[in-house]
């Protein structure tokens, strides 16, 4: 019994000790994870932003897989793993948002104001139930943020008001290059912002165009805003009446929707992404990381428009 | 006669294990008590040091091609300034974490190397009085300098270098070489 007591302490002091070694161990061992994870982080979104080329290279050359972005997305996850195993890419067409580019056009060296791309994008604010007084002055106002021309809109003001509000950070006389520039012509509250913000975006492009291919419940209201003839059930109907491969011409189109040419013309149709948004989500020690690049599938070489850590 | 307690030879023994096991012990818990107190202070210099570098790669990963303005509202040209004074590089990011209901996600970046210290800050696109943010990243380090171009064969010591119109963009390689705690140090970022 007493030799028995004189075991049992000195193996509870062996445990004891060994338990807090244990412990320090474990702590010096999360510290190094911790402090390597960002680094690695940093260094394989550099890796991807290395390999890009190879990524939109591929996608090019095989351009008829791009009438079906979602067949298009899974073979090029196949191939990207093959290089990357914990990568995961998701493409999203940034066609068939409302570029706010758009409002203007070139006209000799300057931009002007484009009053038919107005228009459509007075129809979105309506289909968004955004407030009718706003329309106009909003719809001015980024007329005269975005030409270049140095007359004043009725309900817009020109430079010098942009650049002598304190508060705000505007960009006069130059295309959008986010669509959060919305933000600093402080027109719309934050409700109105919500519900236009998924739909709208800034490329460097003034032509209205959409990628019918990629027609869904998510971005029908752009192309409504174009085509305002259009019924949801002629909506519903062409994302139905889709083949497998995509329309493959306009002709195609009508044939298979039998929507007449009154209310959808070729004029702002596209059958293939012009603009991709790839999301990379990496996985490395059971965090995911992201890189988020917007191209341009117009060319091969300088097609990045931007990128971004997060979504 | 019940004997009660322990014989002085028993608690003898037990204390001899108990301190042979602690003196043997002791020197294993020490050291690694002193080489958590090591890594964690060489971990702590080091993110600190790669943290400024890996916020310098981010922001020239997500920088735009953003024309800026100075205080008055005059158009500079550029989209990126590089070597002017103590303020070592200037340029627009996008801000992804950003969540502001009144700005865009667009920040105009200002590095300044001022006093032996780096630091970073965060100013709206063309108020650069309006400062949003302001953070010291290192702090004792010498010798710094940056060097800019298209090609890394051919950098000099200021963005824009010429008065061409391809120079109105951002330097597509940008070295920078410093001192930091007795080494010697050179990186090598661009803008992809």
């Amino acid at each position: 019994m007493r030799k028995g007591f004189v075991l049992i302490s000195t193996l509870a002091l062996i445990v004891i000790l060994s338990f807090l070694i244990l412990v320090i161990s474990r702590l010096i061992y999360n510290d190094t994870i911790k402090s390597t994870v960002y680094t690695s982080s940093i260094e394989k979104r550099i890796e991807l932003i290395n390999s890009e080329k190879l990524f939109t290279n591929t996608l090019l050359n095989n351009s008829e897989l791009l009438k079906n972005l979602t067949f298009a997305e899974s073979q090029l996850n196949i191939f990207a793993n093959t290089k990357y195993e914990n990568l995961d890419i998701e493409l999203y067409d940034m066609t068939n948002c409302f570029n706010l580019n758009t409002l203007v056009k070139p006209f000799r060296s300057i931009y002007v104001k484009n009053e038919d791309n107005g228009l459509f994008f007075e129809n979105l604010l309506l289909i968004n139930n955004i407030d009718r007084t706003k329309h106009r002055e909003l719809i001015d106002r980024l007329y005269d943020a975005l030409d270049s021309d140095r007359l004043p809109e009725p309900f817009g003001a020109e430079d010098l008001f942009y650049t002598t509000q304190d508060e705000l950070s505007l960009n006069p006389d130059q295309l959008f290059l986010h669509k959060s520039q919305i933000k600093n012509l402080a027109m719309l509250t934050t409700s109105e912002l919500e519900m236009i913000y998924k739909n709208i975006c800034a490329l460097p492009d003034n032509d209205v165009v959409f990628n019918i291919n990629e027609l869904n419940n998510e971005n029908y209201q752009v192309l409504l805003s174009i085509y305002p003839e259009l019924s949801l059930k002629d909506i519903e109907t062409i994302i139905i009446s889709k083949p497998i491969e995509g329309y493959q011409n306009f002709s195609n189109l009508l044939e298979l929707t039998n929507i007449t040419a009154f209310k959808l013309t070729e004029d702002y149709l596209t059958f293939e992404p012009k603009y991709l948004q790839i999301l990379y989500k990496v996985k490395y020690e059971d965090t995911f990381f992201n890189l988020l690049s917007i191209i341009t599938l117009e060319s091969r070489n300088n097609n990045i428009i931007r990128r971004s850590i997060s979504t | 006669m019940i004997k009660q307690g322990f014989t002085l030879i028993e608690i003898l023994i037990a204390l001899l294990a108990a301190s042979i096991i602690s003196i043997m012990s002791f020197d294993y818990l020490s050291n690694s008590v002193f080489l958590k107190e090591r890594v964690e202070q060489n971990i702590n210099l080091n993110n600190k040091h790669f943290n400024a570098i890996n916020i310098l790669r981010l922001d020239l990963m997500q920088s735009v091609p953003f024309q800026m303005k100075d205080t008055t509202g005059r158009d500079l040209n550029v989209s990126f300034i590089g070597g002017k004074d103590d303020q070592i590089l200037k340029f627009i990011t996008l801000n992804s974490s950003d969540t502001s209901n009144s700005y865009s996600k667009l920040r105009r970046v200002t590095y300044i190397y001022k006093d032996n210290t780096l630091s970073r800050q965060t100013t709206l696109v063309n108020k650069e009085d309006k400062i949003l943010s302001n953070r010291l990243l290192l702090e004792d380090i010498d010798n710094l300098e940056f060097k800019y171009g298209q090609e890394p064969e051919n950098l000099s010591n200021e963005w824009p270098n010429t008065n061409s119109a391809e120079n109105m963009n951002a330097p597509e390689y940008i070295l920078m070489e410093y001192t930091l705690g007795n080494n010697k140090y050179t990186q090598l970022f661009s803008t992809f």
